[in-house]
């Protein structure tokens, strides 16, 4: 049966949602009593949505991270530090690798084929992360990912949990939604002196906690 | 003149107040039942838009403050998108921030306009009264809030009873001044039953009544709260009562005062509850073990 009434000249009966306390509160499920039903057919139907999106990312995903790995060693390593701006030290951290083996592979060394397609998946994900919009992918990764503790998002990334770090930048969970699927004891292991703040140039930056 | 017994009526959990004001007697009955339907509570101070209070620096100071009671962190960005000819179109995200205690039962959000403290695990108005005064003494502190537009005390029950499985089951247990339209059952099966009510309670402040039978999680949940007990299923009815002062004009913000508001509004919230209830739901529900 449809929730839609039959069509009237626009009535206002209900008290606008504005006008109720803790209106946009995020813990209140449903405002809209009379769209119960409706919201639960959407609810549904968004879930839906997101267990299809959440199935077809990580082929996307795959599938940029194939079509990186076409490109050489050089021209990957090129992409990732001079491109995207990402330290030597990350680079080796995306690859698995010692930092003195990504210095050889820079001499012309040729890295293992797990090393390979970890510098493509990397590449990869930093180009879905633009998509968002990030517009600087590698800073976004090194910044903690909430104040007062030092997890990054690169810690993320490293841990190998891909796919909610997606959903962490499409804003689909918090980041106490990420840390506690990092690490339950988060609190204790990435507490830190330093805080996050605003710099003057607008980005979010790091210094030591006074 | 205004005179307050206390006696106590029932072991520890009920005491009957009795207010004698100029020979008019008022009885209020407060009970704290011990299946209380109470699933969440909320303090919110708007103010006129600050913007160094949705700033980092702001929100290191409520941190320091409250680390004792909520001492977790969170950022949050509220998008709001509004359908218009255009089609869907998204709004700048507000920055609001939210401090939130160990066990995830209350939290303080803060933005750009407002303050909001969250419970879903209410005991009593003078421990909740409490938790506003340590939430607004930090912005008191900060000096960045200029006065305060608008003041709201919201209470959210949702009541269920495991023999109510239609709306018309609720007949008995909720006040029958508010199941009036269940005399279309004749008609027909009422499947949702709601109604809001405005009235004013003082000069500047107004309370909104909001009761419906509905059938589901409940309206509370789904968010960085969580809720006393996990969410049950099936029929319940929902009495969500929300209390505010508005004035014709900005009122200084003073910590003080603004508690001396809340205080008013939650005069008669009590007594709104206790008359959408029936007695038969305290003693077979309300009073009985959870």
């Amino acid at each position: 049966m449809s929730e839609t009434p039959t069509s009237a000249p626009t009535v206002v009966y209900e008290i606008e949602p504005s006008e109720l306390t803790a209106s946009g509160s995020a813990v209140l499920r449903d405002l809209g009593y009379r769209a119960g039903r409706l919201r639960d057919e959407v609810e549904l139907l968004n879930r839906d949505v997101n267990d299809h999106h959440r199935t077809v990312r990580p082929y996307d995903l795959s599938e940029r991270a194939s079509s990186k790995a076409r490109k050489s060693v050089e021209t990957l390593l090129d992409e990732l530090s001079t491109e995207r701006g990402m330290a030597w030290r990350d680079v080796a951290r995306v690859a698995g690798v010692s930092r003195s083996a990504v210095r050889k592979w820079r001499a012309g060394d040729t890295p293992s084929p797990e090393s390979r397609t970890r510098l493509a998946l990397a590449a990869a994900f930093l180009d879905l992360l633009e998509q968002f919009p990030i517009e600087d992918p590698v800073g976004w990764l090194e910044v903690p990912i909430l104040p007062g503790y030092s997890a990054t998002a690169f810690d993320v990334f490293e841990a190998g949990h891909l796919d909610l770090l997606l959903d962490y930048a499409g804003q689909r969970v918090t980041a106490i939604e990420v840390l506690d699927v990092l690490d339950t004891s988060w609190r204790e292991r990435f507490s830190s002196t330093f805080e996050v703040f605003t710099a003057p140039d607008g980005e979010r930056s790091i210094r030591p906690k006074k | 003149m205004r005179i307050t017994v206390c006696i106590p009526v029932r072991f520890c959990v009920c005491w009957a107040v009795y207010f004698i004001d100029a020979g008019e007697p008022t009885v209020y009955q407060r009970e704290v039942f011990p299946n209380a339907p109470l699933e969440f509570v909320a303090a919110e101070v708007r103010f006129p838009y600050s913007p160094k209070l949705g700033r980092h620096e702001s929100f290191d100071v409520l941190v320091d403050a409250l680390r004792d009671v909520f001492p977790i962190p969170d950022r949050e960005e509220q998008r709001e998108r509004a359908v218009g000819p255009q089609g869907v179109q998204a709004a700048e995200p507000q920055v609001t921030y939210r401090l939130l205690a160990k066990d995830r039962l209350s939290s303080v959000t803060v933005g750009h306009s407002r303050l909001n403290l969250e419970v879903t695990d209410y005991q009593e108005y003078p421990e909740f009264r409490q938790l506003i005064r340590r939430s607004l003494e930090p912005l008191d502190t900060l000096g960045v809030v200029v006065g305060v537009e608008r003041i709201g005390l919201r209470f959210i029950d949702e009541v269920r009873v495991p023999s109510v499985k239609a709306a018309s089951d609720w007949r008995g247990y909720i006040a029958d001044e508010f199941l009036g339209p269940l005399v279309l059952s004749d008609e027909g099966t009422v499947e949702n039953l709601e109604g809001i009510v405005k009235m004013q309670t003082h000069a500047e402040t107004h309370l909104v009544l909001r009761y419906a039978a509905l059938d589901g999680a409940g309206v509370v949940g789904g968010g960085p709260l969580r809720r006393r007990k996990p969410p049950s299923s099936g029929p319940f009815f929902v009495i969500d009562t929300d209390s505010v002062w508005q004035g014709p004009e900005i009122m200084d913000f003073d910590v003080e005062s603004v508690l001396d508001v809340f205080d008013q509004l939650h005069e008669p919230v009590g007594t709104i509850f206790h008359r959408t209830i029936t007695d038969r739901l305290k003693n077979e529900v309300l009073r009985s073990n959870p």
